[in-house]
């Protein structure tokens, strides 16, 4: 996080406004871009929260009320019990910051983490003002700059003060906060919407300033920051869970947010049973692999078309004469199906096959002089319309086989099921002429 | 399930018809103009087969870009051809989807004004841009895939890839079965009176 750092650094000197709303900006359309962005957000937030603040607070008084009374809220919750007079001063701007933003459309999560910072806030002036939290906070709001360098150094203390009953404190106050605030954000609710829109930005800011400095600190702020999140709001950090809050209308964006995961994570377990790989890790490479599937489907497809040229002009008669509505005739070749159909062929067939038996021109040349051809069976089912027999069939069947029609059979490499479907075949349309 | 034999029968069917349609249509084809016609009638027959899907009107759509293919597709599919070309319900779904990603970007411009430290930030982002860049791929092989949006494009995707598999599947063995076809008519027929096989080579 060196560049978070040096724009901590930079913003100690400077005291502009301008560089945490840009630490904070890129959480925030990271965050908007879709709802995995916000388990980053979490993530950074829930790390980051021991320095951030204080370099935070010394930004403009306005801007920089909102993020340290957020960060504070975090911290206020670890950082309980010494400090109270300063978290009424704290609450107090927090409310009047809420009560003059509009509603805005945040993430699920994050606004339910923000009202439940906001609702530990109020709570805690109620609870006696046990915020340590807000004692830094006058310091930097007053100094600036030198208020940053003094908060840091005053953290560590704090958080080594506070850090053992701080987790059960945090835990409980989030629970406590949580359940017993609900009347705070029914009041506000556009409130905490928008101000959570702003502060998503500036919280994104001093997440990612409080994970380079303040070491210690922050891993130690995190650790019991996450568990009061996961504990007291029954809210995973890492992805804004859309529940029934009484008083908060679920998010619209959330909701469509996982909707729109969900769907992507079924249709991409679709695509990858067909694929051929295994690979489950993400999205790119899942998608990489359908890309270069389709794409090498797509060439065999071109490959296969120019190979079998030599095969259209043999294929072509053949299917010309196959069909029935067509009338181009080939010489020599006729449909051998649609000769199939009259029954009075039987004693050709037996005719063709003792042909067969003995050799292969003879047979063909017997059928030529009949004006027949041979065809697959498959072929002549479909094409005279004997769909269901040909399906049925060949259901249990590769779909096209080369059924041979007697034992000696020459087309080798698909001979035993060729032999098998042929018996069938006969058996069931009976008047099939086999191609050899 | 898609691969069945029915759909694997009925495209063998309208490929070969479409494949005699084309060669009756040009006695003496050149390799070029062969292998076109049986891409065409490939493809116009996966499409038959599959009904009504968008990437199957996709395809016909593209395949009658060319003039001289839309006669051959029209008798080719028959009535189908129409019901193929006309585009169902362009779907609400793309508006909406459209409004709110305009909305974000829209947000996240605004804030994008500064600097982005953030790497974890970045790292999303570049995953985000990493995926968008092979979804618009996947747009183009897919066809009629732009105007999809990301779930019906992965749908249609996973149903293209079926039917290329299938298509795949059975050309290979009509081909095989054909160059068995012609080996043994070839040894039959040595003596070459008929001239079963006269444009073969396989």
């Amino acid at each position: 996080m060196q560049p978070s750092s040096k724009e901590m650094q930079g913003v100690a000197t400077s005291l502009g406004g301008m560089v945490p709303s840009g630490l904070a900006a890129h959480i925030g359309p990271h965050e908007l871009q879709n709802g995995g962005g916000s388990d980053e957000f979490f993530d950074q937030m829930v790390s980051g929260f021991g320095a951030t603040w204080s370099q935070g607070l010394g930004r403009s008084l306005d801007r920089a009320v909102r993020p340290p009374e957020e960060q504070a809220a975090y911290e206020g919750i670890r950082y309980a019990p010494p400090y109270d007079e300063s978290s009424s001063l704290l609450a107090s701007r927090i409310r009047q910051q809420q009560a003059s933003d509009s509603e805005d459309s945040s993430p699920m999560g994050k606004s339910m983490l923000q009202r439940m910072l906001f609702q530990s806030l109020g709570r805690m002036p109620e609870a006696g003002g046990d915020t340590g939290l807000f004692v830094p906070l006058p310091l930097s709001l007053g100094n600036g700059g030198a208020g940053d360098s003094s908060l840091v150094d005053r953290s560590p203390e704090v958080d080594a003060r506070f850090k053992t009953p701080n987790p059960l404190d945090a835990e409980v106050l989030y629970n406590g906060s949580f359940l017993g605030s609900f009347q705070r954000p029914a009041q506000t609710p556009n409130q905490h919407h928008h101000f959570q829109h702003h502060s998503a930005q500036s919280y994104g800011g001093l997440s990612s300033a409080a994970t380079t400095t303040g070491a210690g600190q922050p891993s130690a702020a995190t650790a019991p920051v996450s568990s009061a999140h996961t504990g007291g709001g029954s809210q995973a950090p890492p992805r804004p869970r859309v529940r029934a809050r009484r008083g908060q209308a679920t998010d619209p964006h959330s909701i469509a947010e996982r909707l729109r995961r969900e769907r992507i994570a079924e249709r991409m377990k679709a695509l990858q049973e067909l694929l051929p790989s295994a690979n489950k890790t993400d999205k790119a490479s899942m998608l990489d692999e359908i890309i270069d599937y389709v794409k090498f489907l797509q060439l065999q497809v071109k490959i296969l078309s120019m190979s079998r040229l030599g095969g259209a002009t043999s294929v072509a008669p053949l299917v010309g004469d196959a069909s029935p509505e067509r009338g181009a005739e080939r010489p020599g070749s006729v449909d051998a199906a649609a000769a199939v159909g009259n029954d009075g062929l039987t004693a050709a067939e037996r005719q063709v096959a003792k042909l067969m038996g003995e050799d292969m021109g003879s047979a063909m040349q017997y059928l030529q002089g009949k004006g027949l051809c041979l065809m697959p069976i498959s072929l002549a089912s479909v094409l005279s319309c004997h769909p269901s027999s040909a399906a049925a069939q060949l259901n249990r069947r590769p779909p096209l086989p080369l059924p041979p029609p007697q034992p000696h059979v020459i087309d080798a490499p698909s001979s035993p099921s060729m032999s098998a479907l042929t018996v069938q075949s006969t058996t069931a349309t009976g008047a099939d002429t086999s191609r050899q | 399930m898609q691969l069945t034999s029915t759909f694997k029968l009925v495209f063998l069917k309208q490929m070969l018809l479409g494949v005699q349609l084309s060669a009756a249509s040009s006695n003496s084809m050149s390799f070029h103009e062969r292998k076109n016609a049986i891409k065409l009638s490939a493809d116009a027959a996966i499409a038959f087969a599959r009904g009504r899907t968008r990437w199957s009107q996709g395809l016909i759509t593209n395949l009658s870009k060319n003039e001289k293919n839309k006669d051959i597709l029209k008798s080719l599919l028959g009535r189908k051809y129409d019901n193929l070309r006309k585009p169902y319900c362009k779907s609400l779904k793309i508006p909406r989807s459209k409004k709110i990603l305009r909305r974000c970007l829209r947000m996240c411009s605004r804030r994008k004004k500064a600097g982005r430290a953030q790497h974890d930030v970045c790292k999303s982002v570049l995953a985000k841009a990493l995926a968008k860049k092979r979804i618009q791929v996947l747009k183009k092989l897919v066809p009629g895939g732009e105007s999809m949006d990301g779930f019906s494009l992965l749908d249609e995707t996973l149903d293209y890839a079926m039917s290329l598999k299938a298509q795949v599947d059975v050309m290979r063995r009509l081909l095989k079965t054909s160059k068995a076809l012609n080996i043994k008519q070839m040894k039959a027929w040595g003596q070459g009176g008929l001239d079963f096989t006269a444009g073969g080579h396989l």
